[in-house]
């Protein structure tokens, strides 16, 4: 049966064009290799992108006017008006505003260490701003506040905690403080105004480096303004502005001209250059696809020649009793071993690919696994499968027609 | 073994030929051919004997009428019921021979003897020294004369178990000591599997034994 293998195998394969063959698997190598390679980035730099992900989602600016010395004195203060907002409604791109609402009344937040703790016990005065809930992307956060829950929940800026561990813990000799252990701290919030007081046991629930201020539930500063504010409604001096495309030229334009000032600015810029690597990536990943398609359509022609030169022989063999199944099995076996070969050669490449990543990533201060990411293999070997199944059914559909 | 089948050609006329079939041809009436039978078609060229072996082999489906194996409409076939019959059943002699002229005799030989365990190489080898290819048989196919070939063909076709031996003008390139030889060697054969023999050729030919039917198309 070997024997006959081989009498087969030289009488089929000889037909074909090593050189077209060595094409085609060379396309698909490259295709396999761009494909792994490319979803293994996107991978990596989606799960880094991913961590420095803000609570303040993309899409989102927030705004104030830039305080001059003429609208100090003419006591607006920088504050929006109802045509400010209007005329920031018409401006192509925006799509919707929300106004920050502050805190009118006092808030003094203490935190007490306790014995033997090397975190020194604090208290500040502090003020606190809301935004729509629905302006940010609070996935893991319980963000709900509720009139007679003790509990409530803070996001403050990332700078404040950087302030403290490399500014005053240095200079202080005290500790630093990673975010989850802040996180795990309670603070006593007092709250006063109209002669009433009330207590609460505050949290950090999550850091923003895109808001400057320290924002609390706004159903929260809803019903605190109303029971220990001074009544008054003033307009707002921030406002957070979702937009399609924050950087365009139109809504830079109209900041300019305004003299509006955006918050974290510079993260803009990052966030914007984050979207075009993972576009570009994506674009690539694109490029590999069709690399692969390529390749398929270079195997299918190949198969279609091989039986095109060989359809003499097919068609005698056929007639002295072989099946097309038995005629199929030569180049079914070497084009299966020669695919698995491209194969393992590509997942290696891709290996090497994300040691060499993983590496390069390390030195600019990103940690990242240095071994392929599972779902790329798997990509790999999906694609890979398609691709033997394809041109088999291809060679069979070709030897069954010469047979029929 | 397999069991012993009968092959039934009712009325079977192939479109080329269906203005010119005489009446009392194979093609206007019923033909049955069991295991054992002799059927010589001796006509000259046109008249349709390669292709009433085509069809009975299943290489030609292009006919009106039916043909029947065990039973089973043959059009109704497919590709590896065929495959499974030349395997087992039908051995064919080939009017173009259809070797492979790029392999050696010997490997033309091995190809046939592998696809089933029933006949070793040495018995293939020893009917083609019976008919005297012995000094060629490791010489490309394509290489050797073409009487050479014809014999290569028959033994080819005799290195399987058949119950139906197709043999489509099987000595056309033969001397008379050759002819006589392929002969000799097809009905010893055909007789050891008590197989059927179907023979075209163009002349009545005298070296057929008594017990071959004439019959015309």
């Amino acid at each position: 049966m070997k024997q006959q293998k081989g009498l087969l195998h030289r009488l089929i394969n000889s037909s074909g064009s090593k050189k077209q063959l060595a094409l085609a698997l060379c396309g698909a190598f490259a295709g396999l290799f761009l494909l792994g390679t490319c979803s293994q980035a996107y991978l990596t730099f989606h799960k880094i992108l991913s961590r420095q992900k803000d609570l303040l989602g993309a899409d989102f600016l927030v705004i104030n006017k830039k305080v001059s010395l003429l609208n100090t004195i003419s006591g607006s203060a920088g504050r929006f008006s109802p045509q400010d907002v209007a005329a920031l409604q018409q401006v192509k791109g925006v799509s919707k505003i929300g106004s920050f609402r502050s805190s009118s009344f006092k808030v003094r937040a203490q935190f007490n260490a306790g014995m033997g703790s090397e975190i020194p016990g604090l208290t500040t005065d502090l003020f606190f701003e809301s935004v729509p809930d629905g302006f940010l992307e609070l996935e893991d956060i319980s963000w709900d506040w509720q009139p007679g829950d003790t509990e409530l929940p803070m996001i403050i800026p990332s700078d404040y905690l950087k302030m403290y561990n490399f500014g005053f813990a240095r200079g202080q000799g005290l500790p630093i403080v990673p975010e989850s252990v802040l996180k795990n701290i309670r603070f006593d919030v007092l709250i006063t105004g109209n002669g009433k007081s009330a207590y609460f046991k505050a949290y950090i629930a999550g850091f923003t480096e895109r808001v400057p201020s320290v924002l609390v539930p706004d159903a929260f500063l809803s019903w605190a303004n109303k029971e220990y504010g001074n009544g008054t409604k003033d307009l707002p001096d921030r406002l957070i502005v979702a937009a399609e495309d924050p950087a365009s030229p139109e809504i830079s334009r109209f900041f300019s001209a305004q003299t509006y000032e955006i918050a974290g600015g510079d993260k803009l810029k990052t966030s914007r250059l984050n979207t075009l690597l993972l576009v570009v990536l994506s674009i690539v990943l694109s490029l590999g696809v069709l690399v692969v398609l390529l390749s398929l359509l270079g195997l299918i022609q190949f198969s279609q020649i091989l039986a095109y030169r060989a359809a003499r022989d097919i068609r005698v063999l056929f007639l002295i009793g072989y099946t097309p199944r038995m005629i199929a099995a030569p180049i079914a076996g070497s084009f299966t071993r020669l695919l698995a070969g491209v194969t393992i050669i590509s997942i290696l490449g891709m290996a090497a690919a994300q040691v060499w990543m993983g590496l390069f990533l390390a030195e600019k201060g990103f940690e990242t696994s240095l071994w392929p990411s599972w779902e790329a293999i798997m990509l790999v070997l999906l694609v890979s499968a398609i691709l033997w199944w394809y041109t088999l059914w291809a060679v069979k559909r070709s030897i069954r027609e010469i047979c029929r | 073994m397999p069991q012993k089948m009968a092959l039934i050609f009712d009325h079977i006329l192939p479109v080329p030929l269906a203005e010119q079939a005489a009446q009392n041809s194979v093609w206007r009436s019923r033909l049955e051919v069991h295991p054992g039978n002799h059927f010589a078609i001796i006509a000259s060229s046109g008249r349709g004997k390669s292709t009433l072996v085509n069809i009975a082999y299943g290489i030609r489906h292009d006919y009106s009428g039916s043909y029947k194996i065990d039973g089973r409409a043959a059009s109704g076939l497919s590709a590896i019921d065929w495959s499974l019959l030349r395997q087992s059943t039908f051995a064919c002699v080939f009017q173009d021979l259809k070797l492979f002229p790029q392999l050696s005799a010997l490997d033309n030989l091995k190809l046939k003897c592998d696809l089933g365990s029933s006949f070793s190489i040495q018995q293939a080898t020893a009917m083609a020294e019976r008919l005297g290819l012995a000094p060629y048989l490791d010489k490309p196919c394509g290489q050797l004369s073409m009487g050479q070939q014809q014999r290569l063909a028959v033994v080819r076709a005799l290195c399987q178990p058949f119950q139906y031996l197709f043999l489509d003008e099987p000595t056309s390139h033969l001397d008379r000591a050759n002819a006589d030889l392929v002969i000799e060697l097809v009905m010893e054969q055909a007789a050891a599997q008590h197989a059927a023999v179907m023979i075209t050729g163009l002349d009545q030919d005298h070296r057929l034994p008594h017990s071959f039917q004439l019959l015309s198309v």
